[in-house]
């Protein structure tokens, strides 16, 4: 085979330049100049500066679309000039088209499904079918159980312990967090399913269940607990059940709790 | 492999495997095998892209507060190194498709030490997350200054007005994104140093520099990926 390898090539540099292979033997590159890669960085540091600006304009949902656009410009320009794809022959480009076209596959089969679950919740970005009322899929358990209040994280016990020390109260912590107390109602009560008739039965239950819950809430999360204190501030009794719901949960949890008792009413629902 | 027995009149040059005719037909091989290659890294982070964007859809409060939890300074400063990096790759290239390797190797140390700037400017971002909690999924945990830079970034927010649960989810996607992202940058550091070595060892000239431009190819697919990581982290409203 070798024999027969050498023989073809042999024959190939007997036949340059005047053969048929006359122009493939030798590797005749596209050289880009030091200029012309110098001008698409230039274009690349453009962009890069034009996605920046784009994004301080509130365009909605345009934002994202935009800001796509420009990424694809600047991947053309790379693609095309530092990646040479421009001066190479077509099929170095089917493998990165068809790349491209599976990703639109794969991008729009399954946006199709998920991007259709029903309407998003401005302040909680849970979403809920309008139909039925209830938490849509891509909504954690935990909020389909208890409902929910804006709480992103709890705290560990002794950090808890380290913040009280402070003497810091539940409205300063909401301050810190930046959630005024008002709004902080206005979130905690925007959740789905408006009518207070389908809340909570454990809600009504009152007290006794949301003491239960707060103390598990303190292992688990901070939304269990602040919700809970969120039931518990109307009724006088349950405040205990609400303290202890608060503590062992977030700075953020404190500031839910000093909502429910602004706000009276705002009880999470499903 | 050609042998270093082989004289250039029976097969052609030595860099020439046998089992290619020519060098053009060699190096087109060698480009296009490349080309597979990045299509499949393409695919392989458009994985979570697509997670990216559901989430993103699902979540636009946890997104947007998520963002401003980040630096877009350090952000578009990294964009600009890696551009810078990929410029000089392609410098790279061009020097030793003219034959002076001197250049190319002042090129593939520039290339190496934009990477290594751009490693470090992670390293203060990552560092500093590690350090208030801002952690991916379950071991999401923000300390008292981390609790402080999500009040100011849900002010910042356009889709302000609660916190969002789904910052866990946020960072999730920024540090598996943005960490396998890393090790493409560190893998590719290590790839431009010995293909370095290489050229000080004069292996390349103006008739063959194969393995400098599948390295810059390499590199620039890297490059691909900040170009859409950056806006998409950094820069949601």
């Amino acid at each position: 085979m070798s024999n027969a390898t050498a023989g073809t090539a042999a024959t190939h540099r007997a036949a340059t330049p005047k053969g048929e292979h006359a122009d493939e033997f030798h590797i005749h590159p596209h050289i880009s100049s030091t200029a012309l890669n110098a001008k698409v960085l230039g274009a690349l540091y453009f962009f890069t500066f034009l996605t920046v600006l784009a994004y301080r304009v509130d365009l909605g949902n345009a934002n994202l679309a935009v800001a796509t656009l420009i990424s694809v410009a600047k991947s053309f320009l790379v693609c095309a000039f530092f990646m040479h794809l421009r001066y190479e022959k077509a099929f170095m480009s089917v493998a990165l088209l068809g790349g491209i076209v599976c990703m639109g596959l794969f991008f729009g089969y399954t946006l199709n499904d998920t991007d259709h679950r029903g309407e998003a919740n401005p302040f909680s970005s849970t979403r809920y079918n309008q139909v039925t009322g209830k938490y849509a899929h891509g909504t954690p358990e935990w909020i389909e159980k208890n409902g929910f209040v804006e709480v992103t994280a709890k705290f560990d016990e002794a950090e808890q312990k380290a913040l009280e020390a402070t003497g810091e109260t539940p409205a300063e912590a909401a301050k810190a967090a930046g959630l005024p107390a008002g709004d902080a109602a206005k979130a905690a009560a925007t959740p789905p399913g408006e009518s207070a008739a389908k809340a909570n039965p454990e809600g009504a239950a009152g007290a006794a269940a949301a003491n239960g819950k707060g103390t598990k809430a303190g292992s688990a999360t901070a939304g269990d607990a602040s919700s809970d204190a969120g039931k518990a501030a109307p009724d006088a009794g349950a405040a205990k059940g609400g303290g202890g719901a608060t503590k062992g949960s977030a700075g953020a949890a404190k500031g839910s709790a000093g909502a429910a008792k602004g706000s009276g009413g705002a009880r999470p629902t499903r | 492999m050609a042998t270093d027995t082989q004289t250039a009149g029976e097969h052609g040059p030595a860099y020439l495997a046998h089992h290619f005719d020519t060098p053009a037909q060699q190096f087109d091989t060698a480009k296009l095998a490349m080309w597979v290659f990045l299509a499949q890294e393409m695919l392989f982070f458009s994985g979570l892209f697509v997670a990216y964007v559901v989430f993103r859809f699902w979540y636009p409060t946890a997104f947007s507060v998520g963002s401003h939890l980040l630096d877009w300074k350090m952000g578009m400063l990294n964009t600009l190194i890696l551009l810078t990096s990929s410029f000089t790759a392609a410098q790279a290239v061009s020097y030793a498709q003219r034959g002076m390797p001197k250049r190319v190797g002042w090129m593939l140390i520039l290339t190496i030490l934009l990477a290594a700037g751009f490693m470090v400017v992670k390293y203060f971002e990552w560092n500093h997350k590690f350090h208030v909690g801002f952690l991916p999924g379950a071991h999401f945990k923000p300390d008292a200054e981390g609790m402080v830079a999500i009040g100011d970034a849900v002010k910042l927010a356009f889709h302000g007005g609660g916190i969002g649960y789904h910052l866990r989810t946020f960072f999730g996607l920024y540090f598996v994104m943005t960490g396998l992202h890393g090790l493409h940058v560190l893998i590719g550091m290590g790839i431009l140093a010995w293909i370095w070595v290489r050229n000080h060892r004069g292996e390349f000239s103006s008739e063959y520099w194969t393995p400098i431009e599948i390295t810059a190819l390499y590199w620039h697919l890297v490059d691909l990926v900040w170009i859409f990581l950056f806006p998409f982290l950094y820069l949601i409203d």
